[in-house]
């Protein structure tokens, strides 16, 4: 899974993070480098679509929270991903 | 070093998400202990996609009525009939050349025009609504005399061009109009035999529509509209 705008709905999903530490976050637990423009072109569609939104903070250092519909959309995702995986599996005789 | 490329890649997004995103962006390629060239490319990269993603509209509007008016543009010069030229050449025989006004009045005499466009069917569609006085008139203004560099002051030269949109007939008409010119008949004419044609007329040459330049001028007016309308919606936006 290299979706960066899922990637980084996960990484908020567990608490507010900024740039920088969504970074390490996803390389952490998804093993994915996500460079700054690539990470920054997600979270700039991400916010536009509502999923995720802006703390108020005083730091250069933006954090980003996950909204209401984000998490929807996250689990919506997962969801759909968990599907695909269990039927995956069954078909390589995995199950 | 590569910082610094970085920080210049960064500038290169478009200004308002730099004014929204800029100060954090900058912050977190700041933390970023040592950044290589995949991270000069993934900031290059995304600046581009950003650009696009900022003027899309402006480049989706410009590209969908840029081709419109190509479309339209190309359409409509198809609806106009092909215009083709013939000319040829006439030069005075003679240094004692008397005025050119009663020669070219007979030359291109109603009765003239009107025996040419008899005998070669020309113009049948005017013909079929308009009297033929008006059908000669609208012949008359597509033949054209005009000075050549082939004479000298002497013997000066004049090139007789025909227009018409029928390629089959126009270089026959047109010889004949330098023939007429050229072997006045009239009697008592002090230009008679004064006049040689040089050469037969030449083939019939396309010269309007141009659909190439209609095409482009349709391309770059539509593309002007879709500009023009993009920067309107983003501004009652």
């Amino acid at each position: 899974m290299t979706d960066p705008s899922l990637l980084i709905l996960a990484s908020l999903a567990d608490g507010d993070k900024h740039g920088y530490a969504m970074m390490e976050d996803i390389a952490l637990f998804a093993g994915v480098s996500l460079g700054p423009g690539t990470l920054y072109g997600a979270i700039t569609r991400l916010e536009e679509r509502g999923w995720i939104r802006p703390t108020a903070t005083k730091d250069r250092r933006q954090p980003y929270t996950l909204s209401a519909a984000g998490r929807r959309h996250l689990a919506e995702q997962l969801d759909s991903l968990g599907r695909l995986v269990s039927i995956g599996r069954e078909r390589l005789g995995q199950a | 070093m590569n910082r610094r490329l970085i920080t210049f890649a960064a500038r290169l997004y478009p200004a308002a998400w730099r004014e929204r995103y800029g100060e954090e962006f900058a912050a977190t390629v700041e933390q970023m202990p040592a950044p290589g060239w995949a991270v000069l490319w993934d900031v290059g990269r995304g600046a581009l996609k950003m650009q696009f993603q900022y003027r899309s509209d402006l480049i989706r509007l410009a590209a969908i009525c840029g081709a419109a008016g190509l479309a339209v543009a190309w359409g409509l010069s198809l609806r106009i009939p092909d215009i083709y030229v013939s000319e040829t050449t006439i030069q005075a025989s003679t240094a004692d050349l008397p005025s050119l006004s009663p020669t070219l009045r007979r030359a291109f005499a109603r009765s003239r025009l009107l025996a040419l466009i008899e005998r070669h069917n020309l113009y049948a569609a005017e013909r079929s609504r308009l009297p033929l006085e008006q059908v000669t008139d609208k012949m008359a203004k597509d033949v054209f005399l005009s000075t050549s560099p082939g004479g000298d002051k002497t013997r000066p030269a004049f090139k007789v061009r025909f227009a018409y949109t029928d390629p089959a007939v126009i270089q026959r008409v047109t010889d004949e109009l330098a023939a007429g010119f050229a072997l006045d008949t009239a009697p008592n004419s002090a230009a008679q035999g004064r006049f040689v044609v040089l050469d037969t007329a030449s083939r019939p040459d396309p010269i309007y529509p141009n659909r190439p330049v209609a095409a482009a001028m349709g391309l770059f007016g539509g593309v002007l509209l879709g500009a023009v309308w993009a920067v309107w919606k983003k501004r009652r936006a």
